[in-house]
């Protein structure tokens, strides 16, 4: 073929196949608007065996699933607070080929080589407790929480009264440094400590036995449990938490609980399954902040902005 | 500005000279038609755009309005729910005798998918009845609130509240519910004294997001609604929670300040078209929000839809416009190439050319111009070659004449002293040398020839002169076959004779050598006379010079004849050379291309005298 037949028709038709094909790209390609990200699978792993705890984060967690076209997938441990088997749902998961994953740690040390390698294979953010292996975390400063539970009970304890800490087995997590950071505030100002392990029967039992002036709970589900064993109490004492279950709220509405230090839980599952699909999605974004928490009383519970706090929205 | 102006004008005429009058065609006709057709687009696209823009604004409006009629229909079935309450329950009943309570109860029952609670509470905020029945908590005090404050205080109006936890009553699962209150200020009777009392109707938030949840007032580009209250305080937003978690934020405080109609704002740096209406009664506001991101995105894909057609048929118009100019440019192209063979001297040209009536007549206007010219051209180049062999007839007839009278001269003397026999060997010599000046009129002879011409001369010559000189003529093999002009050694010997010989006395001496020099032959013709002086010998040849225009015998017009004569038919690069200088003889040497028989028909002339 010659060179001039080449430039005057074949170049030219193959140009005008070329610029056909963009033309059908062009046309048939969505607009921005309407495309989504592809679907991301992303596991969350529980460190209680039920999720009625963080109901509201999980309502967050789905939220941000919905917004941003993720699937999830709720993982619970056999039994509340067990580190190995929470290693073993993440070493399956891992290895399964999830992009990412929400962890509710019950404990640093055992599960620190764990998250090391899950780290490296996915999109890892751990909430309630943070963790050096992993990439994100997505919750309050614990010891900043636990300190400043500890100065609302020395209010209500005397020089030399007890405070009686619900002790949790998480020890290793967030929640045992929310307990640490406690214990030294009260030691420091002279208090006596006492920890108690039990359910809310043993504890009722406990109150009414000694002279226990207040009672710190350093997460939702002791909260309850010392809620409960507050309202079978006459003389009860002072009861300081963590949480904003519909349980802890009813408590504190009665009067059994006296205070609570609440973050915005759906917030926080919302901001972790965000946070943790930018990762896996290698999106650019701005370091996660600790989050704020807020102390709610018996008298300011209604107010519109802890009504917010409090009581997710629901149709 | 002014030097800027002129460097582009100057590279406009360069580009346009340099163009050929096909790409000329084809970028203008692509310039014309793409102006034209962007032109056309933008103003099609800004027209849509415009249009698209207020149909958006309508259709926003449309389906505010329409969202607008449900949640009044809403609104205004609890306001007759409450009125129900109030005025076939609650006002002709007197508390003393009479529990309202059941009646309550019923008439919950008939709107209980929208209602949560329906309660009458005393002026000091004491409930008086409840459907469905519940205990009041101990840890509320419904005077209190903002729902019983705002009935109390303005007592003709039906006061609905911003979305809240309804907290009043007992719940033994803890179960909490948000609820819009309407509550007014109702008339009790008890014991037939008329006492104040506030009614409350919580509504089921659900109720409302029923009406306003995915509600797209942006027609498919993506857009929401939500309901605030006249302050700016949000009753329903499909992202509520969001808003409540401190995730994300609302322009509602500037959206409550706008009036009903549709209204572009930037938001945390994002255009977007907001549509407000304002349900009736309530005072609250609709308010549809379509991000212009998403109306742009569509502009977008349009717009690079449209610049793709454009590129597409700009391209297109290329290929055609190219196709256009080089049918309408061939016969220009094809004139102009006829023109260039023959500038470059081409014999047969094709200059016949088809095509627009301009383009034929300049081909045949072309065709016959060049007919012209080649006559013209013919003639002059006829002229020209006979103006060359008159003088070539000229040059060589001006050899003759004084040779054969002296001849002659010299057989009559002998004639007449008995000298029969060198009489008869000089007449011999003289008709052989005239038959090969003759040559049959052929102006190219043999070297063997011309030197056999020289030989007679010679003789001739040393009867007349009485042997005063010798000669000797040689040649080297293969060049007596090769082929010269003729007549071109005699005017040399002539020369020879008469300025060197004249005076000799029998010890002149002529020597005649024939021999190739690479491409050329070299006839060499040496005497040893008394020579010139190098002025004479530099001027020998020249034409124009003093020795030229004198007619004495022997003044070097035959050297000159010849000299002209070789150059005349070989070219500047032959002709004569002579080397002399006083008491030392002369050397003529006359330089010819070595032609054989084939070349030098080239330069042969027949029929000539």
């Amino acid at each position: 073929m010659s060179g001039k037949r080449l430039g005057s028709w074949v170049l030219p038709l193959l140009m005008l196949g070329v610029l056909m094909t963009l033309l059908l790209m062009l046309i048939l390609y969505p607009a921005r608007a309407q495309r989504r990200p592809e679907l991301l699978e992303m596991s969350v792993i529980a460190r209680e065996a039920d999720s009625s705890a963080w109901s509201t984060a999980r309502q967050g967690m789905e939220q941000a699933a919905a917004d941003l076209n993720v699937e999830l997938r709720f993982l619970f441990p056999g039994q509340s607070d067990s580190a190995q088997e929470q290693r073993q749902l993440l070493r399956r998961e891992v290895e399964s080929g999830a992009s990412a994953i929400l962890l509710f740690p019950a404990d640093r040390e055992t599960l620190a080589e764990e998250v090391r390698e899950a780290s490296s294979r996915a999109a890892l953010v751990t909430l309630e407790t943070d963790m050096a292996e992993a990439e994100g975390y997505v919750g309050v400063d614990n010891s900043a929480l636990g300190e400043a539970l500890a100065r609302a009970a020395l209010n209500g304890v005397s020089r030399e009264g007890t405070v009686l800490l619900m002790e949790s087995p998480a020890r290793g997590s967030g929640v045992g440094d929310r307990q640490a950071a406690a214990e030294a505030v009260l030691e420091s100002q002279v208090r006596e400590i006492r920890h108690f392990t039990g359910t809310a029967d043993d504890l009722a039992e406990e109150l009414s036995r000694s002279r226990v002036q207040a009672v710190i709970a350093f997460e939702a589900s002791s909260l309850e449990r010392a809620a409960e064993a507050a309202s079978r109490t006459e003389d009860s004492p002072l009861l300081y938490g963590v949480g904003s279950t519909a349980a802890v709220t009813a408590g504190l509405e009665q009067g059994c609980i006296t205070s609570i230090l609440a973050q915005n839980a759906f917030s926080a599952g919302y901001l972790a399954v965000q946070s943790a699909a930018r990762m896996a999605r290698r999106e650019t974004a701005e370091p996660l902040a600790l989050l704020p928490f807020f102390t709610v009383r018996r008298e300011n519970m209604y107010e519109p902005e802890n009504q917010k706090l409090l009581f997710p929205v629901t149709w | 500005m002014a030097r800027l102006s002129a460097s582009l004008r100057r590279r406009w005429r360069e580009l346009y000279h340099r163009s050929s009058i096909q790409v000329i065609l084809s970028l203008f006709f692509t310039a014309v038609a793409v102006v034209g057709m962007v032109f056309l687009g933008l103003t099609l696209f800004l027209r849509f755009s415009a249009s698209n823009n207020a149909l958006l604004a309508e259709n926003s409006q449309r389906v505010l309005s329409q969202v607008n009629l449900n949640l009044d229909a809403r609104l205004r079935e609890m306001m007759r729910f409450s009125d129900a309450a109030y005025y076939q329950v609650i006002k002709d009943a007197d508390l003393a005798e009479e529990d309202i309570a059941r009646d309550l109860e019923l008439l919950y029952y008939t709107s209980r998918e929208s209602l949560v609670s329906i309660a009458v509470f005393s002026d000091s905020g004491g409930l008086i009845a409840a459907a469905p029945l519940g205990t009041l908590k101990n840890s509320v005090a419904p005077e209190r609130e903002g729902w019983f404050t705002a009935a109390q205080e303005r007592i003709e109006n039906l006061h609905f509240s911003t979305p809240h936890v309804q907290n009043l009553f007992v719940d033994p699962d803890y179960r909490y519910r948000w609820v819009v209150s309407l509550s007014r200020h109702v008339e009790l009777t008890r014991d037939g004294a008329i006492e104040s009392g506030v009614l409350l109707v919580d509504m089921s938030y659900s109720g409302i997001e029923q009406i306003c949840k995915d509600v797209d007032p942006g027609a498919g580009r993506g857009g929401y609604l939500y309901l605030m209250d006249g302050a700016g305080e949000i009753v329903y937003h499909p992202r509520q929670q969001l808003i409540y978690a401190g995730l994300l934020e609302e322009n509602n405080a500037a959206a409550a300040a706008y009036a009903d109609g549709s209204h572009n704002e930037v938001y945390q740096g994002q255009r977007r078209q907001v549509t407000v209406k304002t349900v009736g009664y309530t005072g609250w506001k609709l308010v549809g929000v379509v991000p212009s991101e998403n109306l742009w995105d569509n502009y977008g894909q349009l717009l690079l839809f449209f610049l793709f057609i454009v590129i597409f048929s700009v391209f297109l118009l290329v290929l055609v416009n190219l196709r256009l100019s080089a049918w309408i440019t061939a016969p220009l192209k094809k004139l102009d190439r006829a023109v260039k063979e023959l500038e470059a001297g081409a014999e047969s040209v094709d200059l016949q050319v088809n095509g627009p009536y301009e383009v034929e007549h300049l081909s045949r206007s072309v065709q016959s111009m060049v007919s012209t010219m080649r006559h013209l051209m013919d003639d002059i180049l006829q002229q020209e070659e006979q103006k060359r062999r008159s003088e070539l007839d000229v040059l060589q007839s001006q050899i003759n004449p004084h040779f054969l009278y002296n001849t002659l001269d010299s057989v009559i003397w002998m004639t007449e002293n008995g000298r029969t026999e060198d009489a008869v060997v000089m007449l011999t010599s003289l008709a052989r040398f005239f038959r090969i000046s003759l040559s049959r009129g052929s102006n190219i002879i043999t070297v063997a020839e011309e030197l056999e011409h020289a030989r007679h001369y010679l003789t001739i010559q040393k009867m007349r002169y009485k042997n005063k000189f010798s000669a000797d003529i040689s040649a080297a093999d293969g060049v007596e076959s090769l082929y010269t002009i003729k007549l071109i050694v005699q005017p040399i010997l002539e020369n020879a004779i008469y300025h060197g010989m004249d005076y000799a006395d029998g010890d002149g001496r002529i020597c005649i050598q024939a021999f190739r020099e690479g491409e050329d032959v070299i006839i060499e013709v040496a005497d040893n006379g008394p020579g010139m002086p190098e002025e004479v010998v530099e001027r020998l040849l020249d034409q124009g010079g003093a020795y030229a225009s004198a007619d004495t015998k022997g003044s070097g017009i035959g050297l000159r004849n010849v000299h002209r004569r070789i150059q005349l038919t070989f070219g500047r690069a032959y002709g004569l050379t002579i080397f002399s200088e006083p008491d030392d003889g002369t050397v003529v040497r006359i330089r010819l291309p070595a032609l054989d028989e084939e070349e030098s028909r080239r330069y042969r002339k027949e029929g000539g005298s």
